[in-house]
């Protein structure tokens, strides 16, 4: 895993906060979050209450975005 | 001039079927080839037969639960597509084999970047797009999908599930000169004209929605808002779990909206108290139960609606149409005039066991088109 990805963001809204700040909110955001939601349930624009602070979920949209190459460490606030 | 150019043959003669469609594509200069035919031809015959004729392309194709163009539209024949190289540059293929899905998507990535001099995750989305052709009796598709993803998240690639005459029994693809009865075919190409995925279903949702509570195995679905799934399905619809049947299913497909977009998940049959659907549904998602809008008027809308988009009229296009929008056609005595509406553009496609953009759909029309 990259070094990057060892410092978690508490939540989904960081994570959607990190993924927005790295690639827009245009198309290549609407992209990764379809996939997501249909992948894992999990829509960054609409994050359920209480899937915003699930760790075990935060984890796998973290390794899903991992394997697209996905790496946030250096655009998170 | 459109360069983009179709030919549809009924022939189930392999070697017949390939000479009328070769004759009809006479002075084309093709950079890919796609074509479609149905699950009792030759494949192979047929890939060899385009790959000898036209040396310098791409040849990608499938078995499907129908075959259709601007041309003509039948099950059991074949037609193809020859797309121009001033509408395509740089284009490569190659075949995913069953089996370790990941890795088998990962060798193919590997392949046609090597092939294309460039890593398929650093490519222009705006430029280039990936096709997909993929095995479609084994349930697979969610796999594919996320493994494709994975290698190229923000590029479209759009496909259909190959057919086999709505039997699950065993489908086939072609590409990279070989033929794979548990493979899919890919095939990512620069493009040099204007371009857009089209993806539209004839149904809108209601205001009334299920949550997926439970499911089991990669399809079926055990409980929706807690209750076991079909005879709450069931009674949504105003029907004994005994009565539910294609017609059900086919009428009452439901729908994962996102952002006002319906990707539909279409009911196959019950199993017991639990439903097996033709696409897996992660727990905890919420779908809509949704209403149908008439087939011919929602697709020519979405049609022109990409038109626009696209600043040119459409000169070709590759369409997946799933079988159940076959079927309901076929139902409501819609086939040709679905067909003549589709032909106001050159296209190929195929009736498909279901269809992929970003991940598995059913249900749709789904394809790419360029101007």
């Amino acid at each position: 895993m990259d070094a990057s990805m060892s410092q978690q963001p508490p939540t989904l809204e960081d994570l959607s906060a990190a993924i927005c700040a790295k690639v827009g909110l245009g198309a290549a955001f609407q992209c990764l979050n379809t996939r997501l939601i249909i992948q894992l349930g999990v829509n960054l624009k609409s994050i359920a209450p209480a899937q915003n602070a699930d760790p075990a979920l935060l984890q796998r949209v973290e390794d899903a975005l991992g394997r697209m190459g996905i790496r946030l460490g250096e655009a998170r606030t | 001039m459109n360069l983009t150019r179709s030919a549809f043959t009924a022939h189930t003669s392999s070697a017949e079927a390939a000479r009328e469609l070769i004759a009809a594509l006479a002075g084309a200069d093709p950079r890919v080839i796609v074509f479609f035919a149905g699950v009792d031809h030759d494949g192979a015959a047929l890939g060899q037969a385009f790959e000898q004729r036209f040396p310098g392309a791409c040849v990608i194709g499938c078995s499907g639960n129908g075959e259709f163009c601007d041309r003509g539209h039948g099950n059991g024949g074949a037609t193809v597509l020859a797309i121009s190289g001033a509408q395509v540059g740089a284009c490569a293929a190659a075949m995913i084999e069953a089996g370790d899905l990941d890795a088998s998507v990962r060798r193919a990535a590997e392949q046609i970047s090597t092939r294309l001099g460039r890593p398929l995750r650093e490519i222009d989305p705006q430029r280039w797009a990936g096709l997909a052709l993929l095995e479609g009796a084994r349930g697979d598709e969610e796999r594919i999908n996320a493994a494709l993803g994975d290698i190229a998240p923000f590029m479209p690639i759009v496909g259909g599930s190959a057919g086999d005459n709505i039997t699950y029994s065993g489908t086939w693809t072609w590409a990279d000169g070989q033929l794979l009865r548990e493979g899919t075919a890919l095939l990512v190409a620069e493009m040099l004209v204007p371009f857009r995925v089209v993806k539209t279903c004839n149904f809108i949702p209601t205001e009334r929605s299920v949550v997926v509570t439970r499911t089991d195995a990669r399809r079926l679905i055990l409980e929706l808002d807690g209750e076991p799934a079909a005879p709450y399905y069931a009674r949504a619809l105003g029907v004994t779990p005994e009565q539910l049947d294609f017609p059900q299913f086919l009428e009452h497909p439901l729908g994962l909206m996102i952002d006002g977009d319906a990707w539909l998940r279409s009911g196959i049959r019950r199993e017991g108290d639990a439903l097996f659907f033709a696409c897996a549904v992660v727990e905890g998602t919420r779908l809509n139960f949704m209403q149908s809008t008439p087939l011919i008027e929602d697709t020519r809308a979405r049609l022109e609606s990409v038109e626009k988009e696209l600043g040119t009229p459409i000169r070709g296009g590759i369409l997946f149409n799933c079988a159940y929008r076959m079927l309901e056609a076929q139902i409501k005595g819609l086939t040709d005039p679905y067909h003549a509406m589709l032909s106001r553009f050159v296209h190929v496609g195929m009736h498909s066991n279901g269809e992929s953009y970003l991940g598995h759909i059913n249900q749709t029309l789904t394809g790419l088109v360029f101007g």
